[in-house]
């Protein structure tokens, strides 16, 4: 076949333009660190970026969430531990109360010992979380739950349990409503009772003077129901706890699978986006030799000419 | 007898001359764009008739010829135009790829968007923080801004587009008024040269029709004169003998942010049916603005709006610290509705978007033509024909809002043109993110019965029920009925119970679970100063993975990836075809050269060749020359 000139100059420059385009692209990717630097590199790997890039972030923001719950259970535990003590401390007293020989102002020190309890245990059930809202209050986190109206403590929270996005899948309550851990406890003889009122009744009947047999027998039963309502409200001060610790538990657990999520996204993202130095500078070595090659070549097929030899 | 050997030396003297001239021009236009190499065309002159046979008179010049091959022409003709086209589109398609790069995933619309579903998160997790309540508003702006910026860069590339189109039509009026020039020129020469072909400017004339094949594709059809006649489109001809027609850029009746191209025809303005338009630059610009460029605007715009419509959906359904109803969250982008400036009706149409999950990204097409009106969605072509409004269609509500259509008036309707650039934060006071649910239900202590009732929920869509937060209670009149007493409810009795199904008045529903007792109540109240309550925000962070777009099978990111795997993808794909047709380009080129580019070694040859054959001929005229010394030495 018939070369022209333009032709042969032309290819050459093309074959050059070629080979520094590949070369540039390869510098690129090895000063970026990225393998794609636009969709159109690879177009699925970038789009499987993004979707991956999404499940990681949103696993980040769950273990921030646990971390959230995590500190809420720190602050209720501590508050169901101190209420436990409590509680003890006055089944102990109601128990000691039973000893028929002590007089009616030992009963009254005692008394005096409970309503120290009873206050205490108010100031419990209106403990307040790092943000200055209360713990037992439901969804009136700015209400202060237990209020004592006169005719005894009441409850002003309502039932509102709020759960956290703990994982994709689980959510998990971060609070206990303080009708549920104060109020809603089994009552010797049915019904329910708050233990604000075992107390109260507690201190009344240890405060009324005994005087004869009737108000001999109406103490020792009521030192019975007393007993049987500060073991039911322990009981369930323990049932929460234990559904607290549980809670506790399964934010260790998700925490661990987040964490091994965690990795696996991170690996997914450096396998989608970051560069294969080896295999970029392998290439850009291999381009150079290329590149060398056509140049040299280039100059050879140019160097020829009949005209040189035209004197 | 030596008169004619110094006639045949000469011609020889002659046409060796001529080959040099002809070989020395081919060496100094061996670089020259579009030159065709030349060659002279020699015969052996009329013999003469003699009894002794015939004699030869010497060689005669007969022409210079271009050694042209038509075919090979057209075909780098053809290929320039294609890959003219492709490298175009490709460079346009390159703008947008550029502008969704995010290799980091840092600075692009995703990470934005999680950062905002993140801050919702962080604002269930702590309701009443006001930080995590201000981060929520700022992640949003960031989020409206990133839609924003996108949509000024896809301005900035419509701008441009828009400036090259000009561009190209100024140069094919040049192009084509400058091959009218030729065609004269050319006729005006080989008429007065007798016929012989004006080489150098058919290489001229050749080598402009390569140059608006750059531009746009133009179909060449040589007439009996030798003049060009060159067609552009559906056949709207270019140019005719000495006669250049001209094309004008126009703002689209329907869109004015957009050029359209027409033709001026006895001093009217027609216009050319764009994707008539092919090849070239121009035909590059027109396939990525009415292809890719709508597809990437759109897609952003719906990701946007639906973004926004879904939020507030949701938002409108929560409780705002103040214990108001959730307001709109966003500002929802609106569709845009265009009335063809040559209407001749006053009909104004109005669009609403009324479902997320249908829209698509494409555009419409309404016309009337006095009794239908036809809706055709531009992207696939599919068209629906209705007599009457109001018609909802993929997700867009259509109307007349006033006026009358009047046969032939045309609409161009854009739901999601809108989207990206007009996204907003509609509010900007921390207390009116609605994280709480406006209602809350009560079991008292002195029910006997286990029954519990569950938090209850705010039933879609909004707008929700006016009856929403009036208190309402259950009363149980035996193990498995109950009454119902509320404002809005009203006041069914013996309501049969069936534990852990749903049961739903005044626009919530909650569930009732349990064994219950006659004489057991339960209510449903307000959630007045519910301030720690998260169930709507919980709701509002679950939409980031809800599937509530493309017909329920993408979440917004997943809607945005399809963007970027479009664009993607179509950017590949004009990477590795443009590519393809560069090659093909070259090699048709080097057919073309093959035939008619110059080989200066092959010239070198061919000057050598001259060279010799002129001192050959000299030597003929010497030899004449001796013998006429000699005869003269005889009379001597």
């Amino acid at each position: 076949m018939r070369v022209s000139s333009n032709t042969s100059y032309e290819l050459g420059i093309a074959a050059i333009n070629r080979q520094q385009t590949a070369q540039v692209k390869a510098l690129q990717q090895i000063s970026s660190g990225q393998r794609a630097l636009t969709p159109s590199d690879d177009p699925a790997a970038y789009v499987r970026a993004l979707e991956v890039s999404q499940a990681d972030s949103a696993n980040m923001q769950y273990a921030i969430n646990r971390q959230n719950a995590a500190a809420s259970f720190g602050v209720l535990e501590g508050t169901l531990g101190d209420m436990t003590n409590l509680l003890q401390n006055a089944q102990g007293l109601a128990i000691y109360a039973v000893n028929g020989t002590l007089a009616d102002s030992e009963r009254n020190a005692i008394a005096t010992e409970l309503r120290g309890n009873l206050d205490e245990l108010q100031d419990l059930a209106n403990r307040t979380d790092g943000n200055g809202q209360y713990l037992f209050s439901g969804f009136q986190g700015a209400t202060k739950p237990f209020i004592d109206t006169g005719s005894g403590i009441q409850y002003k929270g309502d039932e509102g349990i709020r759960n956290i996005q703990a994982s994709s899948s689980r959510q998990l309550a971060m609070n206990e409503s303080g009708r549920d851990v104060f109020e809603r406890i089994r009552a010797d003889g049915g019904g329910y009772q708050s233990m604000f009122n075992t107390f109260s009744s507690l201190i009344n009947l240890l405060e009324t003077p005994v005087t004869d047999d009737a108000s001999k027998t109406a103490l020792a039963n009521g030192l019975s129901t007393a007993q049987i309502n500060l073991s039911n409200a322990l009981d369930n001060v323990l049932r929460v706890h234990s559904s607290v610790g549980t809670r506790m538990k399964e934010v260790d657990t998700l925490n661990d699978s987040g964490d091994g999520l965690n990795i696996q996204y991170k690996q997914q993202l450096s396998d989608l986006r970051q560069v294969d130095y080896a295999k970029v500078i392998s290439d850009l070595t291999q381009q150079q030799t290329y590149l060398e090659a056509t140049q040299k070549s280039f100059l050879k097929v140019q160097g020829l000419s009949l005209f040189d030899y035209i004197r | 007898m030596a008169n004619g050997i110094f006639g045949i030396g000469l011609s020889a003297l002659n046409a060796a001359q001529q080959g040099l001239l002809v070989s020395g021009h081919n060496v100094s236009n061996a670089a020259t764009p579009g030159y065709t190499r030349q060659q002279t065309v020699q015969s052996a002159s009329g013999a003469q008739a003699t009894g002794s046979g015939f004699i030869g008179r010497g060689v005669q010049v007969d022409t210079v010829k271009r050694v042209y091959n038509q075919l090979l022409v057209s075909q780098v003709a053809q290929a320039k135009t294609e890959s003219a086209q492709l490298d175009t589109y490709f460079a346009q398609m390159g703008q947008i790829d550029t502008l969704l790069a995010d290799p980091t995933g840092r600075l692009g619309l995703a990470p934005a968007l999680q950062d905002f579903f993140g801050g919702v998160q962080g604002v269930a997790t702590n309701p009443s923080d006001i930080a995590s309540r201000q981060s929520v508003l700022s992640n949003a702006e960031v989020l409206v801004h990133r839609f924003q910026s996108l949509n000024d860069s896809l301005d900035l590339i419509q701008d441009g587009v828009n400036k090259q189109i000009e561009n190209s039509v100024s140069l094919i009026n040049t192009l084509g008024a400058k091959i009218g020039e030729l065609n004269g020129t050319i006729s005006l020469a080989e008429g007065s040269a007798g016929g012989q072909p004006a080489n150098d400017l058919r290489d001229q004339r050749d080598e402009l029709v390569m140059q608006l094949n750059n531009e746009v594709r133009a179909k060449v059809v040589e007439q009996s004169d030798g003049g060009y006649s060159i067609f552009i489109g559906t056949g709207q001809s270019l140019v005719v003998g000495s006669t250049a027609f001209q094309l004008v850029t126009t703002a689209s009746p329907v869109d004015p942010h957009r050029l359209g191209i027409g033709y001026v025809a006895g001093g009217d303005t027609l216009p050319i049916k764009e994707s008539s338009l092919d090849g070239g630059k121009l035909g590059g610009l027109l396939q990525f603005r009415n292809g890719e460029f709508d597809a990437a605007r759109n897609g952003l715009g719906r990701v946007a709006i639906s973004l926004a419509g879904t939020f507030n959906d949701q938002h409108r359904l929560g409780q705002d610290v103040e214990g108001n109803l959730g307001g709109e969250f966003f500002t929802v982008p609106s569709p845009s509705v265009a009335a063809s400036a040559k209407n001749a009706g006053n009909a104004a149409v109005a669009a609403d978007i009324t479902g997320y999950s249908a829209l698509t990204t494409s555009d419409y097409r309404l016309r009337y033509d006095g009794a239908n009106y036809t809706l055709t969605r531009l992207n696939d072509g599919v068209a629906q024909t209705f007599a009457a409004f109001p018609q909802t269609v993929d997700g867009v509500r259509l109307n007349i809002a006033s006026g009358t259509a009047v046969a032939g008036d045309e609409f161009l309707i854009q739901p999601t043109i809108n989207g990206a650039g007009q996204i907003r934060v509609a509010i900007q006071d921390t207390n009116l993110i609605a994280v709480a649910a406006p209602i809350r239900t009560d079991a008292p202590l002195a029910n006997a019965g286990t029954g519990r009732i569950s938090a209850g929920s705010v039933d879609t869509p909004p707008p929700p029920n006016l009856n929403l937060k009036e208190p309402v209670t259950f009363t149980f009149t035996s193990a498995t009925t109950f009454d119902v007493s509320g404002n809005g409810t009203g006041n069914p009795t013996g309501i049969a119970f069936t534990s852990g199904s749903p049961v739903s008045f005044n626009g919530w529903t909650v569930n009732l679970t349990g064994i219950p007792k006659p004489g057991d109540t339960f209510s449903i109240d307000p959630n007045d100063n519910g301030t720690t309550d998260n169930r709507n925000a919980l709701l509002l962070g679950a939409l980031q993975s809800s599937r509530t777009l493309a017909g329920g099978t993408a979440n917004y990111q997943g809607a945005y990836g399809q963007v970027v795997s479009l664009i993607g993808n179509k950017t590949r794909e004009l990477e590795i075809t443009s590519t393809a047709q560069s090659a093909f380009l070259s090699h048709a080129q080097a057919s073309q050269q093959s035939v008619s580019g110059v080989n200066l070694d092959e010239e070198a040859a061919n000057l050598m060749r001259y060279q010799q054959a002129y001192l050959a001929a000299s030597k003929v005229i010497q030899t004449a020359s001796q013998m006429f010394d000699a005869l003269l030495d005889i009379t001597r």
